[in-house]
């Protein structure tokens, strides 16, 4: 039997297709809600001192506690299987996106801001027109972090019966199947890889567009 | 102090009143949206293109889209810089130069009647500056706006300003046009500031009208005056000449000599007279000297739409300016 037949028996036995598809459904969904939520309290942080000061050493503390760590935490909570993981997913992403988010907003220069007031643009036309779009290269470095952040946690979430590509991993290492974790593993690493060329690919673009300094 | 006038910085007392409103009732966001502003460091966004910089507020002001490309095409046309290439470059794509002319189409986006400049020049090396202050006062001729222009270049504020004020100290010491500050600063801050003793260089920015006396009428003849007569009125006024004319318009200039030269009887005034270059009232001081010496005359007739006269004297403004 040749390589190739070997993987695409592996790959019908254990169903990757649907573990794929399970895997990046998790991964969507994580990756939306860290960007929508992860987004806004960057927003949210810039705007109050107090809850940047809060907000970021929370979820600093978040960040340290070990991912495996995490998961588990989450299971009296979130019960076990996708909810969890995409907790854990989400909780794990905001800090890169939110500190960014925050960072780049603060890091706007003045001038431009001054600029801005004295044209007679209001602090929400400011938000929208000037500042945001400014921060965004700033932004997207942070959304990079979290896209391979989501990815990870996603397959870890396999050992606690979310299904996805981490499910046929843990199979693979219960039973002793080599070749199973091969084929997996360098299925996910080739999924995140691709995601993060991406995210790459998007930063650029947005860099290019807006000048490149934030 | 160009910062309170929209509102950027709010006076500690004092009011501010445009059109006669005191801009304190005014909403701020409206009141600098009404006036163009245009400062040292341009400040374009560096996000957007041409267009979109210039467009901005008037966007976010609800301009209709077709006027508003017609709006952004007709001032990028006024700030020569061809609509078609620039419309769609990025502010690192111009030169710092195109950058302040953006910086100028984009304080005219709401056709402001009220424009607010802190030293848009200021950062300009020379050459440049003086084509930008060129081509500003193109622009500044026929759009027709009230400019506030704040400068540390004097130089800059006489050649560009109608009317100048002087601030020290966070006063407004003298308001005045060029001429009247140059001609009688008042006081020693506004003259050391303008180089009393250095005159001379404002030439460019003196008129002919400011420098010209008004022709002494006891001094004007009439061409057909014998010459014997012409001697003893000459003698009488103890003047350095006499003008012959015709109906008190003087035409030319008589010298003592040539009135004691001319014996023969039978002379009239005006076979005698010189012609003297006659000079338009508002052309500048320099020109002026310029086209005398060019024709080695050391007076000059100055002649107002009004028909009246005055004569400019090299003599007079070397000494006034000296």
């Amino acid at each position: 039997m040749d390589t190739l037949a070997m993987i695409a028996g592996v790959w019908q036995t254990y169903d990757l297709t649907l573990r794929t598809t399970q895997h990046l459904e998790m991964f969507a969904i994580s990756f939306l809600v860290t960007l929508i939520v992860g987004i806004s309290l960057g927003v949210l942080f810039f705007s109050s001192t107090s809850a940047r000061v809060t907000g970021i050493s929370t979820l600093t503390v978040v960040e340290m506690i070990p991912d495996i760590a995490l998961l588990i935490l989450l299971i009296p909570i979130a019960g076990i299987g996708v909810p969890p993981t995409v907790s854990a997913a989400v909780l794990y992403s905001l800090l890169p996106v939110a500190r960014n988010t925050t960072v780049g907003l603060l890091g706007v220069s003045p001038r431009y801001i001054e600029t801005a007031r004295a044209v007679g643009l209001t602090e929400r036309e400011t938000m929208y027109h000037i500042r945001f779009p400014l921060a965004l290269p700033l932004i997207f470095a942070g959304v990079r972090i979290a896209v391979i952040f989501c990815m990870g946690v996603v397959t870890l979430g396999g050992i606690i019966g979310a299904g996805g590509l981490g499910a046929p991993l843990q199979t693979g290492i219960t039973t002793g199947n080599d070749l199973l974790i091969l084929v997996t593993g360098c299925w996910v690493t080739f999924l995140a890889v691709s995601m993060d060329a991406v995210a790459w690919g998007v930063s650029r673009l947005v860099s290019a567009q807006y000048g490149g300094v934030p | 102090m160009i910062r309170m006038v929209n509102r950027m910085v709010e006076p500690d007392e004092g009011r501010i009143l445009i059109n006669d409103t005191d801009i304190r009732g005014l909403d701020p966001v409206e009141l600098r949206r009404s006036i163009g502003y245009m400062i040292q460091h341009i400040g374009l966004f560096p996000h957007m293109t041409v267009s979109e910089n210039i467009g901005l507020v008037p966007a976010l002001s609800r301009m209709p889209r077709d006027s508003l490309q017609e709006r952004i095409t007709h001032l990028l046309s006024l700030v020569k810089l061809p609509p078609g290439l620039f419309m769609d470059r990025y502010p690192r794509e111009l030169s710092g130069g195109q950058q302040q002319r953006v910086g100028l189409a984009r304080s005219l986006a709401m056709d402001p009647s009220l424009l607010l400049m802190d030293e848009p020049f200021g950062a300009l090396d020379p050459v440049l500056r003086h084509q930008l202050q060129e081509e500003f006062l193109e622009i500044k001729a026929h759009v027709n706006k009230t400019i506030l222009f704040v400068t540390h270049d004097v130089e800059e504020g006489f050649r560009l300003g109608d009317r100048v004020g002087v601030v020290a100290e966070g006063r407004l010491i003298r308001v005045g046009s060029p001429e009247e500050l140059i001609l009688d600063p008042g006081s020693s801050e506004v003259a050391s500031l303008i180089g009393v003793e250095q005159k001379m260089r404002y030439l460019d920015h003196l008129s002919v009208r400011s420098l010209a006396i008004p022709v002494d009428p006891s001094l004007v003849f009439d061409g057909d005056l014998a010459v014997g007569e012409a001697r003893n009125a000459m003698v009488a006024s103890r003047a350095d000449y006499l003008l012959a004319g015709h109906g008190g318009i003087p035409e030319g200039i008589v010298y003592p000599w040539d009135l004691l030269a001319s014996q023969g009887a039978g002379v009239r005034l005006g076979d005698l007279a010189h012609k003297i270059p006659v000079l338009d009232p508002s052309s500048t001081a320099s020109d002026a000297l310029s086209l005398m010496k060019a024709q080695g005359a050391s007076i000059a007739l100055v002649i107002e739409d009004g028909g009246s006269t005055g004569i400019l004297l090299m003599d007079e403004v070397t000494k006034r300016l000296l």
